[in-house]
């Protein structure tokens, strides 16, 4: 599990990625909104802890582009301030908790474990890219004319790249995300990889899967 | 069936043989190159006298026989069964280079298919006919589709000799979402298969 922190004063962004790294988890350490935007745009993570002052973009800002392009991971936002606007701010922003400082490491990690557990609920029935929609709950992808069902494993995997469009995502990744404990390899992914690419030009997608790198794959716009 | 069809009933009978040879030339050339047959099987018909005098009426034609030979292209139809997705355009491609036939129209209904779920690829050719002595042009629709689009059509076309289906909307619904599954599992077939072959 990776996750990307956000914050100005570097001794509690260093120290969250101390606390982050002795639970297991690994972290990119930034120290402004610009830096958390472009890290957020560049890797995959499972979630983002973002303060909201900060110079430039403040979390805030981070938070309303990542939302109004599509990406929906999980957002913890920390701050100093613990008025209650901004909480509800924050929220209405798609922050999906919130903490003020100081807090407890304790809590921290297992506010962090909540929203790890919870993000797979979070998302809508129906998913939009490009000219296709993906509707997971009716395991079908369409492109307003024609309709293809999907079995279980290949919604998951063409969710999870819709989420991390333009993004490289490795095998290794998938298999943790969608296979989880249930037994995966790069063959498996390499297998539903091919399944996706077939079906996603059988409803004529604009949006294809393309493998720049052995094992790494990426939804991309067709050209 | 003689009565309607009288004597051109053996040019279409002439046809319909060709056609079937020149299909199961496919299958022996294939064969002899060591190469996949894509041909599951294939069958042809002769329209029956009172489907194409039926077909006639609905399409508002008198019911004569040079209307049921020019104006209706069905009167010889084959039909053949591929294997997996990428056989059918195989065929598809085998049958634009026969020789003796000329390209009417193609509906590609595998690509766009019908609001209902029906899925095949359909062919209407002018099949030149050699007969004792003369050579005879023809309209011979050839339908190419997958064992699974096969199996929804045979289904999809049992109900219609159903009379006062209840729930049609729901049974509507009900065969278009077979119709997309089997063509989901039609295509994880061929990517098996692609992987079998080192492919992907």
């Amino acid at each position: 599990m990776k996750i990307l922190v956000a914050d100005d004063e570097r001794d509690i962004a260093d120290a969250i990625g101390i606390i982050l790294k002795f639970n297991n988890f690994e972290s990119d350490v930034v120290y402004d909104g610009t830096s958390a935007y472009s890290k957020a745009n560049e890797n995959v993570y499972d979630c983002i802890v973002l303060d909201i002052m900060m110079p430039g973009m403040d979390g805030i800002d981070v938070l309303k582009k990542l939302r109004d392009e599509n990406n929906n991971t999980p957002v913890l936002m920390l701050t100093a301030k613990s008025q209650v606007a901004d909480k509800v701010n924050g929220l209405n922003m798609g922050a999906d908790d919130y903490l003020t400082k100081p807090f407890n490491k304790d809590e921290f990690i297992a506010r962090i474990n909540v929203l790890l557990r919870r993000s797979k609920t979070y998302n809508s029935n129906t998913l939009s890219c490009g000219n296709i929609v993906l509707d997971t709950e009716a395991l079908k992808i369409s492109n307003g004319e024609t309709s293809l069902r999907l079995a279980g494993k290949e919604v998951e995997l063409l969710e999870y790249l819709i989420h991390n469009k333009g993004k490289s995502i490795s095998a290794e990744k998938l298999i943790e995300k969608i296979w989880r404990d249930e037994g995966g390899d790069s063959n498996t992914v390499t297998l539903y990889i091919g399944y996706l690419r077939n079906k996603l030009k059988s409803v004529k997608a604009s949006v294809k899967i393309v493998s720049d790198k052995e094992y790494e794959y990426c939804l991309q716009e067709t050209e | 069936m003689s009565g309607f069809y009288g004597e051109n009933l053996f040019i279409l009978e002439s046809a319909l043989k060709q056609m079937l040879t020149n299909i199961d030339l496919i299958k022996c050339y294939c064969k002899s190159i060591g190469m996949h047959d894509p041909i599951e099987h294939f069958e042809g018909r002769i329209k029956t006298e009172e489907s194409m005098i039926e077909k006639l009426h609905r399409k508002g034609l008198e019911p004569t026989i040079e209307n049921a030979l020019t104006k209706i292209h069905d009167a010889v139809g084959v039909r053949i069964i591929c294997s997996f997705v990428d056989d059918v355009y195989t065929i598809v491609n085998m049958v634009r280079s026969m020789e003796g036939l000329e390209i009417f129209e193609e509906k590609d209904y595998i690509a766009n298919p019908k609001p209902n779920g029906y899925r095949s690829f359909h062919i209407i050719v002018f099949f030149n006919v050699n007969l004792p002595g003369e050579t005879k042009r023809v309209p011979i629709e050839i339908q190419i589709r997958t064992i699974a689009q096969d199996c929804w059509a045979a289904l999809e076309h049992s109900l219609h000799y159903k009379k006062e289906i209840k729930n049609v909307e729901l049974i509507q619904d009900e065969l278009k979402r077979c119709a997309e599954e089997m063509a989901s599992t039609d295509l994880t077939m061929q990517t098996v298969r692609q992987m079998i072959n080192g492919e992907i």
